[in-house]
């Protein structure tokens, strides 16, 4: 079967690009996942279509390590939503998304996947949704929980990365802490008004003396922001997995958006 | 020894509304960082404080300002 597979992709692919219909074609007819198939031609150096054009910053082989990558993104509000899409874009295999809140008005500034029929529904569920039909070689686990950091581990500890999505200091702290203690690689970054704020791999106790609210509870957090610092953890994240360049590892990187400001300590 | 000190002061983000980006200002030997809050007016009540740096170093609000420190101050980010 494996023989007829490869001669499928062999036989079907155009230009060592793979096609959607083909994978499906071939997924349907052998009983196979997307991820099973995508793999199997990454590995003949066929890339599936989709990432044509994340060529060539990312090799058919690297391609093939985020397909066999898992990233855990906690909390999936602002931050998290847009991350979320980005690495399914990029093509990340495994994603494990947690929040416990639904969609709520106020949040359609800037929460991705968060629309008028969204409202009061749980943002992972939406967002895995979403997320899936971007990518259907993507595995979503969504949980519908209050992350805590010190009880909850055993549920990130297969994650090659840790993001932190969330919104408060203190799960923060505790989330950074927890990682560096068990070395998974962990991106931290957070926003208030046009103010962003990103490191890795660190833990937090430079920028967070105690674990209560910062600046964003009165200013707010303006949809480029969001995206901004969203596209700044997804890169850190994609840096890390393939050993590319370098990464805020033992750094902060403080941006200012207003005064196109961006200072590293 | 000169009873008072020459400090640079950096602001960032919010802490410049109705402040400054960058001043000198003199001050007595013996000066803590957290006088220096005190008196822009910064506490976790109001503008939380996030990374405070002296001479590109993370310091405590206890550190004893020197002459010809440079203090930097950054208000607590924590959003996401």
């Amino acid at each position: 079967m494996l023989e007829e597979v490869i001669e499928n992709i062999k036989k079907d692919s155009i230009e060592n690009f793979l096609p959607y219909e083909v994978e499906k074609k071939i997924c349907n007819t052998y009983e196979m996942s997307y991820k099973e198939v995508e793999q199997i031609a990454l590995k003949m150096n066929i890339t599936p279509l989709r990432y044509k054009r994340n060529q060539t910053t990312i090799s058919p082989s690297s391609q093939l390590k985020l397909l066999n990558s898992h990233v855990a993104i906690v909390g999936c509000g602002g931050l998290g939503g847009h991350i979320a899409e980005i690495l399914t874009r990029i093509g990340v295999g495994k994603l494990s998304l947690f929040d416990f809140d639904i969609f709520e008005e106020h949040n359609l500034n800037r929460q991705n996947f968060s629309n008028i029929n969204a409202l009061g529904k749980e943002k992972v569920i939406v967002v895995k949704n979403g997320i899936e039909a971007i990518n259907p070689a993507l595995h979503v686990e969504a949980y519908i929980h209050k992350f805590k950091p010190f009880e909850d581990f055993n549920m990130i500890k297969d994650a090659n990365i840790v993001i932190d999505a969330l919104d408060n200091p203190q799960t923060k702290l505790e989330l950074a802490k927890v990682c560096k203690d068990n070395s998974i690689d962990f991106i931290h970054g957070a926003i208030a008004g046009l103010n962003g704020q990103f490191t890795t791999c660190s833990t937090l106790e430079n920028l967070y003396r105690d674990g209560s609210s910062g600046i964003e509870s009165s200013i707010g957090n303006p949809a480029f922001s969001v995206t901004f610092a969203a596209s700044i953890q997804s890169a850190e994240a994609i840096k890390k997995l393939l050993n590319l360049g370098e990464c805020l590892e033992d750094k902060i990187l403080i941006t200012n958006l207003l005064e196109n400001e961006f200072i590293i300590l | 020894m000169s009873k008072s000190i020459n400090i640079t002061l950096k602001l960032f983000a919010q802490y410049r509304d109705d402040r400054f980006k960058v001043e000198q200002r003199v001050y007595e030997r013996g000066t803590t960082a957290q006088d220096i809050l005190d008196e822009l007016g910064i506490s976790e009540h109001r503008l939380p404080l996030g990374v405070l740096m002296v001479n590109s170093r993370h310091e405590k609000e206890e550190y004893v300002l020197q002459d010809g420190d440079i203090v930097a101050l950054f208000p607590k980010v924590g959003g996401g």
